[in-house]
């Protein structure tokens, strides 16, 4: 795990204080507090590893306070950064999990290398198409956010159907 | 399959969208952007059928306690290519692994083929292996398939043999080959059996001069014991009051070991031996010579077990018939007083038995953290005098005990009750 190693604390951090920051600078204090609380309980799980759901317990509580600072219109160019951080926390510390027993072999260096040349291709395309978005917003009616959100939940529902088949 | 990691990260993503769709905030369902992507993808790398064929090699099926086999094992990809494969023994088994690798995690392009090997050490038994699985995974972790690779395999670890001196046996009856046992009857040999009249046609050389110097017509000549193999029957007592148990190490292993040695000694001999295992059930190796029979011996030993069965809670209910009659009866177990009816029993059917009985009180002995314990002591002194008793009843009935302290080797013991036969005999002669 020789590049995956200091990602995920790296990660992990810069999520987190991203969050803080965030929250911070909109002086919401108690979800500075709670982003603080955050980073500590990430550090905490990374040490110890004792609990198979600490990782999710991360990305839920993330994603959440990613939310909850849109609705409250914090600052996006730190809020974008940090739910990206939060997903490559979470897929690396899920990554590393499964080759736990992994002994150091080339071929474990080559799915390392491979997975971490995937998940930054998603990152990197997700951050940009996310940032574009945001750049350049279009004002849409009701009918058609009710119209594409309909449309979302048929190809969720098609996603389903697929994954099942 | 999907793994739970899918469902959250649906979940979540599917939040920020609703929320965003609820609160009329695009720039909530901007940032729910990269997990779609993230999803999207795995959905795209998601494995389907794969097609993997897996082969298991091994070093040897057979080996003896503390000996290594190596397992080597093959997987080919003969589908698409596979981001993640975890391959795992399906049935994970209690030998000690001594070195490689006894899961894999690897990335297979399609046509590649992906070998490793790891070590394995076991105790006496038979270890099968079922096979493989596999685990597929997509770059992300989110989707998953499972796949059952039938790679079998199967080691059977032999006891401990060890080394054994000829211990000297009389049966009363032995069969008609040469061998070793001295058979109670006249013939070609090498021990002095008797004087007889010469008959016409007996070789001059064993004419024995100074008692027909001593008569003025008749001469005499000298007949030797015949010498022959004999039937041996072992039975091993594997019922489970025959087994204690201390930290691993169980007293039948000795009982085990035993049997596996005496059969070594008896056919190395040239006798002709059967083995009954009382179990559960009867096991039965029938007679027979050699090392093809060793071969038979060794491999009803490998998997001998104790198990209750209360059809066969005594001694008295196995059937002679099984037995080679009048041949030599070797029985080995820790010997309890129910036992004794039986024995004197074939004693009386015309048996000669051995009994070769692991101390359990040594072994308990050996095992006990504080022998120095009041209570511990007098419960020996009691199973002392038990033990007594029954020995003393079963040398009155004519039967020859070995009475095995388990922290000495096997070959000790009957070497120091060989000696003492054979001074015994000497008394006997000189007396006489």
């Amino acid at each position: 795990m020789r590049y995956t190693r200091w990602i995920v604390p790296v990660s992990m951090l810069s999520a987190s204080f991203l969050l803080l920051l965030a929250y911070g600078l909109g002086e919401y204090w108690l979800g500075a507090l709670a982003a603080a609380g955050l980073g500590l309980w990430g550090w905490y799980d990374l040490k110890k590893r004792k609990w198979v759901w600490g990782v999710d317990i991360f990305l839920v509580v993330a994603v959440l306070l990613v939310t909850v600072g849109a609705i409250l219109e914090l600052r996006l160019y730190l809020l974008l950064p940090a739910l990206l951080f939060t997903l490559v926390f979470w897929d690396i510390a899920r990554f590393q999990i499964r080759m736990a027993d992994a002994p150091a072999s080339q071929k474990l260096v080559d799915i390392e290398r491979r997975h971490l040349s995937i998940l930054g291709m998603v990152i990197a395309v997700g951050g940009v198409v996310a940032f574009v978005t945001l750049a350049f917003q279009v004002q849409l009616s009701f009918a058609v956010i009710l119209i594409l959100g309909v449309v979302l939940v048929i190809s969720l529902g098609q996603i389903y159907r697929l994954l099942r088949s | 399959m999907i793994t739970p990691s899918f469902w959250i990260l649906s979940i979540l993503f599917a939040t920020m969208v609703i929320t965003g769709l609820f609160t009329m905030n695009s720039t909530l369902i901007a940032l729910s952007l990269p997990l779609n992507l993230y999803l999207l993808v795995a959905v795209f790398f998601a494995p389907g059928k794969q097609k993997l064929k897996a082969s298991r090699s091994l070093s040897t099926d057979r080996i003896t306690q503390g000996m290594d086999v190596t397992v080597h094992i093959q997987v080919t990809n003969e589908h698409a290519r596979i981001e993640e494969l975890h391959l795992s023994e399906l049935s994970p088994f209690s030998v000690k692994d001594l070195g490689g690798r006894v899961s894999e995690h690897t990335t297979l392009a399609p046509g590649e083929t992906v070998e490793y090997e790891y070590i394995l050490q076991g105790w006496r038994g038979e270890y099968r292996f079922e096979g493989l699985l596999a685990r597929v995974i997509e770059p992300f972790g989110l989707f998953e398939v499972r796949e059952q690779l039938p790679a079998v395999g199967k080691v059977l670890v032999y006891p401990e043999v060890s080394n054994l001196k000829a211990f000297p046996i009389r049966p009363p009856q032995t069969k008609g080959f040469t061998g070793p046992i001295p058979s109670r009857k006249s013939g070609t040999g090498m021990d002095f059996f008797g004087i007889r009249q010469y008959q016409l046609g007996d070789s001059l050389r064993h004419v024995n001069w100074q008692k027909s110097a001593r008569h003025s017509v008749d001469l005499f000549t000298n007949e030797y014991e015949q010498e022959r193999i004999a039937d041996v029957g072992l039975i091993l007592d594997a019922r489970p009051h025959c087994d204690i148990a201390f930290q691993g190490r169980r007293l039948f292993e000795y009982s085990v070991e035993a049997t596996a040695s005496l059969s070594e000694m008896f056919l190395g001999e040239g006798h002709c031996l059967s083995l009954l295992i009382y179990s559960v059930g009867i096991v039965r190796v029938f007679p027979g010579y050699g090392k093809v029979q060793q071969e038979r011996v060794l491999k009803a030993l490998a998997t001998a077990d104790t198990g209750l069965n209360y059809a066969m809670e005594h001694l008295r209910y196995l059937p002679a018939r099984f037995l080679p009659p009048r041949g030599q009866l070797v029985y080995i177990s820790p010997v309890s007083s129910g036992d004794l009816e039986r024995i004197i029993r074939f004693r009386t059917q015309g048996y000669e038995i051995l009994v070769v009985s692991p101390n359990a009180m040594d072994f308990e002995r050996w095992n006990e953290t504080d022998p120095e314990k009041p209570d511990f002591q007098l419960a020996a002194r009691f199973a002392q005098v038990e033990r007594d008793l029954i020995f003393n009843n079963l040398r009155e009935a004519g039967v020859q005990i070995v009475n095995w302290h388990v922290d000495q080797p096997l070959s000790t013991v009957l070497d120091h009750i060989r000696i003492q036969n054979s001074l015994r005999q000497r008394t006997i002669q000189v007396l006489q």
